[in-house]
């Protein structure tokens, strides 16, 4: 076989060429930390990080709302905390003046007491996060309840019927409060209207009719106490909403990891490996091309 | 005695011609496309009564060593080579503007206006929220846009690369036109041009590298070549190749003066008309299907949701401009972020349920089976796959070249060790003639001396 200097030349350059195109890749794998950057590196994994980063981000944005909807559920549900001391003082008060030692003058004071109450609870519920009133439903941009002589119980009503809600999953949605409506209706009236008649009885010195709204304010307590514990489950399950898409992040981002980042044992042991043949060609190639007859003419 | 003069004057002469031969293979080693040369000597002698008289040597021959078989093989692995150099090359300069290693495409930014309405769901009243929004899709609209300019500016250069190359395919063309004419007056005369066969040699491996072609061989000596079963360059001239493109259309065809189309598909001017009619457009229609499935599938969902401020039903979009070139959000939205519809009832202000609905249509697999950032996605890898796809292609197709490469110059190349040797064996040979000579001379003289 005849082996010419131009073939030898052409092998050697090419063995370099595909030497340092590989070195090249080795070490802007090493130097970026990721094997995989365009998707020419690898069209498959390429793509399928991309669609998990996606997931990710979407899972982001529902941690977020979570936050968003835990921030105003834990508002809403000190709001009810506070309700239920308040109604708890009203009943206080009810039992006091239903006994017969109180006199007239004493449940008159009573009555005011209590009105001084109810203005506190109106303004209590009408708590706001932002310019979102909590207790409005879904009206959320308008107050929800207002002092009004000539409503029920004398607190007028702008709630909607609906709960303002957040996106916390695919087709998963969660309360995050509770609508005025349901609020005030304790399933033995009006929660104002209550209030009202515990006032109008007060006033009008009725011990009869103060016993008999005995029961009335205990379903109103109960009423409040149901609906901030049904709050609470709600943070609850957005406390372990944030909890899972945290963990589950963390295994899409290994997921991730393991097909775009660099296995640095791996390049480093390949650039050794790249060195080695480099060095030897270069050298081979020296020594090989000064060897010709020409020296010995 | 005479024939002494004879034998050793042909024994001169032939060294130093074989000697020319050598040194041309020497200072051609490197020559592309030079094919080696060998001299063949035969004996000259004569049949007298009862012997044979040796005459001297002659040269019969010299003889080109080149395998034509294993050229017309080269010709067709470096026109299928440069085929898809040429194509990778356009597919990198388009993967580098359909993806970044930073992040920031196309996919990030649908995903980004997915999450904004996904933050509008849980807090539909929040001003900022829906700056955001509005923001993030005027990002996905100037993204689309930039997408779409980097494309059609690639197939504005490839246009006129492609037109370049017609040209050098002319020229090539030319050039061989005049090689053949020399190689035709050459054979006419019953001699060799070897100088014009290496070089229509190096000429018609730079044509494979441009366009497919099939190449006959005629009697006269001439090359005849064919493009696509059109005969472009016949034994005695050359046709000219006009490119006819309609950029509208996205039609690029290459005639003959005679009005025949020429159908080319391969080299590089086949991977640019390639890329230039269809890889090309292809791309631009699937990002022109996002953007229509962008604006269709959004104005569809949130014109039945309400605004904050009243309860008219606006597109999100802009239905006029359904293309990724001018896709828009609608101008009212834009003057009034307000008017971003997150309710599904209307005067509802903490209503996020339309919001929810845009949020999930993330999860809806609107476009040909495939959720929309999944379809972003995809196009945005294109270009690599297709890149990586041919580039192991190459690997393999440029083992094959060197395979050629290798028996080609076993056969056709120069080793210049061999034509050191050989020149210093015809040195040896004409030191040899000459002291023959000057052993003839002194015989004469020796004669002439007893005549004195």
């Amino acid at each position: 076989m005849r082996v010419t200097q131009q073939l030898l030349f052409g092998n050697f350059m090419r063995d370099i060429n595909k030497n340092r195109g590989e070195m090249g890749k080795i070490q802007s794998v090493l130097s970026s930390g990721k094997k995989v950057r365009m998707p020419s590196h690898g069209p498959v994994e390429f793509q399928r990080s991309r669609i998990i980063e996606e997931n990710i981000r979407k899972e982001e944005q529902f941690q977020n709302n979570v936050s968003t909807g835990l921030r105003q559920s834990r508002m809403a549900q000190e709001a009810l905390d506070e309700t239920i001391d308040r109604l708890i003082e009203v009943k206080g008060k009810l039992v006091q003046g239903a006994t017969g030692t109180s006199n007239s003058q004493v449940r008159e004071t009573m009555a005011r007491e209590i009105e001084g109450i109810r203005d506190t609870l109106v303004s209590t519920l009408n708590v706001s996060s932002g310019d979102r009133y909590l207790f409005a439903g879904t009206n959320s941009g308008i107050l929800p309840f207002e002092l009004d002589e000539t409503e029920v119980g004398g607190v007028g009503n702008n709630s909607s019927n609906t709960n303002p809600k957040i996106l916390a999953g695919d087709g998963v949605t969660l309360d995050i409060s509770i609508n005025g409506v349901e609020l005030r209706d304790t399933g033995a009236g009006d929660l104002f209207g209550i209030i009202d008649n515990i006032i109008t009885a007060l006033d009008a010195d009725d011990t009869v009719a103060l016993n008999q709204l005995l029961p009335d304010a205990d379903r109103a307590i109960e009423h409040v106490t149901n609906q901030a514990s049904k709050l609470g489950t709600n943070i609850n399950r957005m406390e372990f909403l944030f909890e899972q898409y945290e963990s589950s992040k963390i295994a899409q981002h290994a997921e991730i990891s393991n097909m775009v980042d660099t296995d640095y044992a791996q390049a480093f042991s390949d650039l050794q490996r790249n060195q080695i043949a480099y060095e030897s060609a270069m050298a081979v190639h020296t020594t090989m091309f000064s060897n010709s007859l020409l020296d010995y003419l | 005695m005479k024939t002494l003069f004879e034998i050793s004057r042909s024994g001169l002469r032939t060294a130093e011609r074989a000697l020319s031969v050598t040194s041309n293979n020497i200072v051609n080693a490197d020559t592309p496309g030079y094919t080696r040369q060998r001299v063949e000597q035969a004996p000259i002698g004569m049949q007298k009564t009862h012997f044979h008289a040796g005459l001297g040597v002659n040269i019969v021959d010299v003889s080109r060593l080149r395998n034509s078989m294993n050229d017309v093989l080269m010709n067709e692995k470096r026109q299928e080579m440069a085929f898809m150099q040429e194509k990778a090359r356009v597919f990198e300069q388009l993967e580098a503007s359909m993806a970044t290693d930073t992040g920031g495409d196309l996919d990030l930014r649908i995903s980004r206006l997915f999450d904004a309405f996904s933050s509008l769901s849980a807090d539909p009243q929040d001003l900022s929220v829906r700056n955001n929004l509005v923001s993030e899709a005027t990002q996905l609209t100037a993204k689309l846009g930039d997408l779409n300019r980097n494309i059609e500016r690639t197939s504005e250069l490839l246009m006129g690369s492609a037109i370049k190359t017609v040209n050098s395919v002319n020229t090539v063309l030319k050039e061989v036109e005049n090689l053949n004419k020399s190689i035709k007056l050459a054979q006419a005369q019953g001699k060799e041009d070897r100088a014009a066969l290496d070089q229509r040699v190096q000429k018609l491996s730079e044509l494979s590298k441009l366009v497919d072609f099939e190449t006959n061989i005629t009697d006269t000596g001439a090359v005849e070549i064919q493009v696509g079963g059109i005969k472009v360059l016949d034994e005695n001239k050359a046709s000219v190749l006009k490119p006819d493109i309609n950029d509208v259309d996205k039609d690029f065809r290459l005639r003959l003066e005679n009005g025949k189309t020429v159908n080319v598909s391969g080299g590089k001017l086949g991977a640019e008309i390639e890329m230039f009619e269809k890889n090309i457009p292809d791309m631009k229609s699937s990002l022109d299907k996002i953007a229509e499935k962008l604006v269709t599938e959004f104005n569809a969902i949130h014109m039945q949701g309400y605004g904050l401020e009243d309860d008219t039903a606006r597109n999100f979009f802009n239905p006029d401009y359904t293309t990724a070139s001018d896709i828009r959000v609608n101008s009212a939205i834009l003057n009034n972020h307000n008017h971003i519809a997150a309710s599904a009832e209307a005067g509802e202000a903490g209503n996020g349920d339309l919001a929810a609905m845009l949020a999930d249509l993330r999860n809806k697999p609107v476009l040909n089976g495939r959720k929309l950032v999944d379809s972003a996605v995809s196009i945005i890898s294109t270009p690599g796959s297709e890149l990586s796809n041919l580039r192991s292609q190459m690997e393999t197709r440029e083992a094959e070249i060197h395979m050629l490469n290798i028996q080609q110059e076993r056969e056709a190349g120069v080793n210049i060790d061999e034509e050191l040797s050989q020149m210093i064996k015809y040195q040896n040979a004409y030191q040899g003639a000459a002291r023959v000579m000057s052993a003839a001379q002194q015989m004469y003289d020796t004669l002439i001396s007893i005549v004195r």
